[in-house]
């Protein structure tokens, strides 16, 4: 039994109750060493374990977190999907831990993500790779190799981060020719096969992705997230693609698929009314006409409905993260007006 | 001279590279010479609020007055941007604020300077405490002893530091993150206490070419810089630049996503 141990000495015993999942799984696993022996072999299996009892994250700080993502990617003219992993998914193995195989954990939040970098590759190689785009477009979104001179790329890749806590479970890797890997023997029968656990990323977990076009990039920006969709849905995110991990299914293709069509509030409704009356659609009538929608709004009489459009037109700004942060100061007086009246009621 | 301050919040990780290296980590963040603190230099800050300005649709002409031409000096002056808050793992909730004396005797002069308060008292710390509102404490691997009977004390440094936060929700948080540990300790964490990534490019084989290391400031980082007038009006108008889009970009590799910050506006008179 291994007990997790910080390298200075301590007056308490550490534990992790909420804290910081990857502080405690690189850091407290007190039994670095050059090889990775120093664990035993049910080592590693109960060292992963520690980090299964609860889902990793605090929730708060993850819906706080992506409500700030939106907010840059909306003021910036960017785009976001959320993404549900079908399969496993692990990145970072290639880092260093006594458990053989290390975990990609983002550093404040203490959860599992992928950074805009590894997003920013995936697409590259999709649509070079398995799309043939021609090498003059590849250029122009994704940049200049850093051999010839350099022009910088058109789009730019957020980390995608997770929505909610995480679930995360242990899977094993049984390699059976570990002398054929390491290039010293041809494979053989006389090898044995070596069972390594690891950590990963349960199925079912979701994530934001998000892209924002840099200089003129916006038209690519769309391009680029058809692209990344299909990326993550054949061709699969961070390690052990091969195998079939770290495919992602996009929510949107989710919810027409699966979902009945949504029951309509009766704000919904006038909404919809509202639109059709001024001849917009209700996207455009929310996130262009605000001083319109909120005067309009103030006309309506009846209580219960004016309660229920004020939710749908919160609905709406939340899902674009204007409501914490509205961009412009038009925008903001609408909202504040918005806010003052739910808190009378 | 009339001046104002910009609270600058990470929104992602941050790159403001050395651009050289001494030691294990290939790519480090630029510090400052005598404190070993993390820093952004003033001509980066700069750079980026020019580069700003002209993709809000700033007139060149007007551009060229506020930040210069090679014959002509610019209309402002634009400090270093210094750290305030480190965002440092912890095993109670997920990070905490940290900071030290030294650099909130430095934010205390930097405000008056602007003219924007008259200061506050800064408290002291011995090594191996911290002051905060919770009792036991994890900073990474390093263990904390709570000073007891400070809460007075942490009010008017909290005041100070919600101001420069863009986000009230995050601001809010600081009521149970925000920890002051002693000049040294601190010293330690800007040191080691940074997140570092391993990147490496892979070939269509998914051989990896090459690897390196690359050190960042992570997200909820908090920093403030200083920029001056030396005609009246430049200011209002870098003001009237983040009124509608309070976020810029700078440092490096910014198509992977890193590099924003969500700016806020702090002026004399101007309680927000």
């Amino acid at each position: 039994m291994i007990t997790p141990r910080p390298l200075y000495r301590t007056t308490s015993e550490p534990v992790l109750s909420g804290g910081n999942a990857g502080l405690w799984y690189d850091k407290f696993c007190d039994v670095w060493n050059n090889d990775f022996s120093s664990l035993g072999d049910r080592g590693k299996q109960e060292w992963i374990e520690t980090v299964l009892n609860e889902d990793v994250g605090d929730a708060d700080l993850l819906t706080e977190m992506q409500e700030r993502v939106k907010s840059l990617i909306s003021n910036s003219g960017g785009k976001f999907m959320f993404f549900r992993t079908t399969a496993p998914f692990v990145t970072g193995l290639g880092r260093s831990h006594p458990v053989e195989n290390g975990f990609a954990w983002h550093h404040t939040l203490g959860v599992p993500y992928l950074p805009g970098s590894s997003v920013k590759g995936l697409v590259r190689s999709w649509a070079s790779i398995w799309k043939k785009v021609n090498g003059e477009e590849i250029k122009r979104i994704f940049g200049e190799e850093p051999e010839s001179s350099g022009g910088v790329g058109s789009v730019v890749f957020l980390d995608a981060l997770p929505r909610q806590p995480v679930k995360l479970k242990a899977e094993i890797m049984t390699p059976h020719y570990a002398p054929y890997y390491q290039g010293r023997e041809p494979p053989a029968d006389w090898h044995s096969p070596v069972p390594i656990p690891f950590l990963a990323v349960a199925e079912g977990q979701e994530f934001l992705f998000g892209v924002i076009p840099r200089k003129n990039g916006s038209e690519e920006c769309e391009k680029v997230m058809v692209w990344l969709k299909e990326a993550l849905e054949f061709a699969g995110a961070g390690a052990k693609t091969a195998v079939g991990y770290g495919r992602f299914l996009s929510q949107d293709t989710e919810t027409a698929e699966s979902k009945p069509p949504e029951t309509r509030t009766p704000g919904r409704e006038w909404l919809e009314s509202l639109a059709e009356e001024k001849r917009m659609s209700v996207e455009d009538l929310v996130n262009k006409s605000y001083k319109m929608l909120k005067d309009e709004w103030e006309k309506i009489e009846g209580q219960e409905l004016k309660l229920s459009a004020l939710q749908e037109i919160k609905r709406l700004y939340q899902t674009k993260g204007l409501w914490e942060n509205p961009p412009t100061k038009e925008l903001k007086k609408a909202i504040n007006r918005y806010k003052e009246y739910e808190r009378e009621k | 001279m009339k001046g104002m301050m910009l609270g600058m919040l990470a929104e992602t990780n941050i790159h403001s590279g050395a651009g050289r290296s001494e030691g294990f980590v290939d790519l480090p963040v630029a510090r400052e010479a005598v404190t070993g603190y993390p820093v952004i230099a003033g001509s980066s800050l700069k750079g980026a609020l020019r580069d700003t300005a002209r993709e809000s649709g700033l007139d060149e002409s007007i551009c060229k007055s506020i930040f210069g031409t090679e014959d002509r000096a610019g209309d402002i002056l634009v400090s270093d941007a210094r750290l305030l808050l480190l965002p440092v793992r912890s095993l109670t909730g997920p990070y905490k604020w940290i900071t030290c004396p030294h650099i909130l005797e430095r934010l205390s002069r930097d405000l008056k300077l602007c003219g924007l308060s008259d200061g506050f008292e800064v408290v002291s710390v011995k090594k191996g405490e911290a002051i905060w509102s919770g009792d036991h404490l994890f900073l990474e691997e390093r263990e904390f002893r709570r000073v007891d009977g400070m809460d007075e004390k942490l009010k008017p440094v909290r005041a100070a530091l919600e101001k420069m936060i863009l986000h009230q929700k995050t601001a809010s948080r600081l009521d149970k993150q925000l920890v002051i540990i002693s000049d040294d300790d601190f010293q330690w964490f800007a040191s080691y206490g940074l997140p570092v990534a391993a990147r490496n490019r892979l070939d269509e084989n998914k051989k990896s070419k090459n690897l390196w290391y690359e050190e960042s400031l992570a997200p909820d980082t908090l920093m403030y810089a200083m920029v001056f007038e030396r005609r009246d009006g430049a200011l209002e108008r870098l003001k009237s630049m983040f009124q509608d889009n309070p976020y810029l970009q700078l440092g490096g590799n910014e198509t992977v996503g890193m590099g924003w910050f969500a700016v806020k506006i702090l002026e004399k008179g101007e309680g927000r």
